[in-house]
């Protein structure tokens, strides 16, 4: 706001209005933000065009959408609903248009709106993803963090081999690992339904390390390349100190690019997050959306997949706006 | 102290700043594969022999024997039996042909559809560059647990499907790699030379280009394979990918969770088997990474 309120009012002219607005000073380019934006919105177009013509492939998509007991007429009225007695462009932008308003036929499992069910299962998903992420970054960044900078084998090179070592295991047996550890042998945890706080922990940790490997890796990276600057050089010449050398001039600069790339694997994060509930019978929407594709529950499969087509592009964007706040290069 | 960050300067340097040598033309210190990449081959080959000769080795996989119940591993059954009294190494043996051979078909699929887009893209530049480089944009923004979840519970999970979704969830992986090498090698004098000298477009990217890109072809089909058993077995625990009673290794993990507390080694085995596969393929990757002085393609956006 402080920026906002060092400028003088918006005079009434149109002119003037866009002057006023390129004067004010945002931590990015409209230009930016707009492009970021148009490929998320293209992503989650893409998304639908994909249920679309996967739905459109079964042949009638009004018998797949109906319950297997609903009577004739449900399925004619869904088809007039949704148009798919019309040839098929005007079926696709029928479509688009019911997508857009949220009308989506019912589910047939729950017979109700499809679209309350998957949002309420959001929270839970949430709640799991951020502790997963929290632990993932702070694992994986102390990991990054010990091998660029360690001072001996056994900080620089033993973190990192583990780390790459669990990128061999996929999210959903080391899942099963920790629980058959953690849970049944040593019994320190209870292994699946539980939501209370200790119930967080093992698919909090399975979360975490589908993608631990790569964020030790990336801000290894990133580290090291700082490391090689000039300011960094100009740094030590005035004989500063190790550690405030890496806290002043280094670990800041490193941020920046490794959570860009931290972005890029928000993928890698959805599809473990789908995984891990469905391990551990977490109430999220990953494991809604695996029951909806057992049960045939094809608006309800139709709707989670939306939701977390649109969540992913939300986070994508998220991450590039932090990103390139955080480091100006990225801004282009 | 100042000591301490100039040896991890120099340690790291050639990791970090990969010098011009991986932008253009691929150095050639190391010709070995290393100790790690031989032994992933090794791995790997046997995995490979003993899932082709499966049916000479073991018996049917859908054998059951009811007064065999869920038997702990032994002399008889050393992977023990499941709750139909099927024994477990047999399937396990035979969970390798369905995985193996669908990530065989993908990354290859894929890895050629990558290149093949790269080096187009680099040949003939301008809109071709663009429309791919658009492409793999989207694919990344489209999850790739999506893409599975909508096609192959509408479209249904035979082979075809399978391969289709697992094809577009790598090749953006094989078409990043490739496509910046082959950027910076039709930018290289040579092949200036060679379009100067009367060189077509067909004669660069035959003559130049594509001997050029090769060894990156084959780290990159490695890399890509082991991201592509990774989600297909993936697929598999959450049901969406081979079904039962064929075996498969993901699926297997799955099946056995519900008795992880009384018969583990029913989700262990199978998992051990996958795990062996991967790091194999892994370590064969980066061998052939070392060998062609290539450094380590990120598997960025592979769902899992």
């Amino acid at each position: 706001m402080a920026l906002l309120d060092a400028r003088p009012a918006a005079p009434p002219t149109l002119t003037a209005l866009v002057a006023w607005l390129r004067g004010l000073r945002l931590p990015l380019s409209p230009r930016y933000l707009g492009g970021r934006l148009l490929t998320g919105l293209v992503a989650v177009w893409g998304a639908v065009t994909l249920v679309f013509f996967a739905l459109y492939s079964t042949g009638n998509p009004a018998l797949l959408l109906v319950a297997p007991d609903a009577p004739p007429e449900e399925a004619e009225r869904l088809t007039r609903l949704m148009g798919f007695d019309r040839p098929v462009p005007e079926q696709y932008v029928t479509f688009l248009g019911q997508v857009l308003r949220g009308n989506f036929p019912d589910s047939i499992r729950y017979g109700a709106d499809p679209v309350p069910i998957a949002l309420e299962r959001l929270g839970a998903s949430l709640e799991l993803g951020a502790v997963g992420l929290t632990l993932g970054v702070l694992v994986g960044g102390t990991i990054g963090y010990l091998s660029a900078t360690g001072r001996s084998v056994w900080t620089r090179r033993v973190p990192l081999s583990i780390a790459v070592a669990l990128d061999g295991i996929p999210t959903f047996f080391f899942g099963i690992l920790a629980t058959l550890v953690l849970a049944v042998w040593l019994g320190w945890l209870p292994a699946t339904g539980s939501t209370g706080p200790l119930g967080l922990v093992l698919p909090g940790l399975t979360l975490a390390v589908a993608f631990v490997p790569a964020v030790a890796r990336v801000f290894r990276t990133a580290l090291v390349d700082v490391l090689h600057a000039d300011h960094v050089r100009t740094a030590r010449a005035t004989g500063i100190g190790r550690g405030r050398l890496l806290r002043r001039h280094v670990v800041g600069n490193s941020l920046g690019t490794t959570l860009n790339v931290v972005g890029i694997q928000a993928g890698v994060l959805l599809g473990g997050a789908v995984v891990t509930e469905s391990i551990f019978g977490w109430p999220g929407i990953g494991q809604l959306s695996i029951n909806a594709v057992q049960n045939r529950d094809y608006p309800l499969v139709i709707v989670c997949v939306l939701v977390i087509a649109v969540g992913f592009v939300l986070i994508n964007l998220l991450v590039d706006v932090l990103a390139a706040v955080i480091e100006p290069r990225l801004r282009s | 102290m100042t000591t301490e960050i100039a040896a991890i300067l120099v340690e790291d340097a050639p990791t970090a700043t990969h010098p011009a040598a991986s932008d253009v033309g691929l150095s050639r210190r190391r010709r070995t594969l290393g100790a790690a990449g031989v032994a992933g081959a090794v791995v790997l080959g046997v995995v490979v022999l003993v899932t082709i000769a499966a049916p000479v080795l073991v018996g049917d996989p859908l054998a059951q024997d009811f007064t065999a119940i869920l038997q702990a591993p032994s002399a008889a059954h050393p992977f023990g039996t499941d709750e139909l009294g099927r024994d477990l190494l047999t399937r396990v043996v035979f969970g390798g042909r369905s995985a193996l051979a669908i990530t065989a078909v993908a990354s290859l699929v894929a890895a050629v559809l990558g290149l093949g887009l790269a080096v187009a893209g680099a040949l003939f530049g301008g809109a071709v560059d663009a429309v791919a480089g658009r492409l793999a944009d989207v694919q990344l923004a489209v999850p790739t647990i999506v893409l599975a979840i909508v096609i192959l519970s509408f479209v249904g999970n035979s082979f075809v499907p399978l391969v289709a979704v697992l094809v577009l969830g790598a090749w953006v992986l094989t078409f990043r790699v490739i496509r910046g090498h082959a950027r910076a090698v039709v930018r290289q004098p040579y092949v200036e030379a060679a379009r100067v000298a009367g060189a077509g477009r067909w004669d660069v990217g035959r003559r130049h280009l594509l001997p050029s890109v090769l060894p990156l072809f084959f780290v990159a089909v490695t890399l890509s394979a082991s991201a592509v058993l990774l989600l297909e077995s993936s697929l598999g625990f959450l049901g969406l990918g081979v079904q039962p009673p064929q075996p498969d290794w993901g699926q297997m993990v799955a099946a056995g969770q519900a008795r992880l507390s009384t018969a583990a080694w029913l989700a262990l085995f199978p998992g051990l088997a996958l795990i062996v596969t991967i790091v194999g393929l892994q370590l064969l990757g980066d061998g052939l990474a070392e060998r062609f002085g290539t450094g380590r393609p990120g598997n960025h956006g592979a769902a899992r």
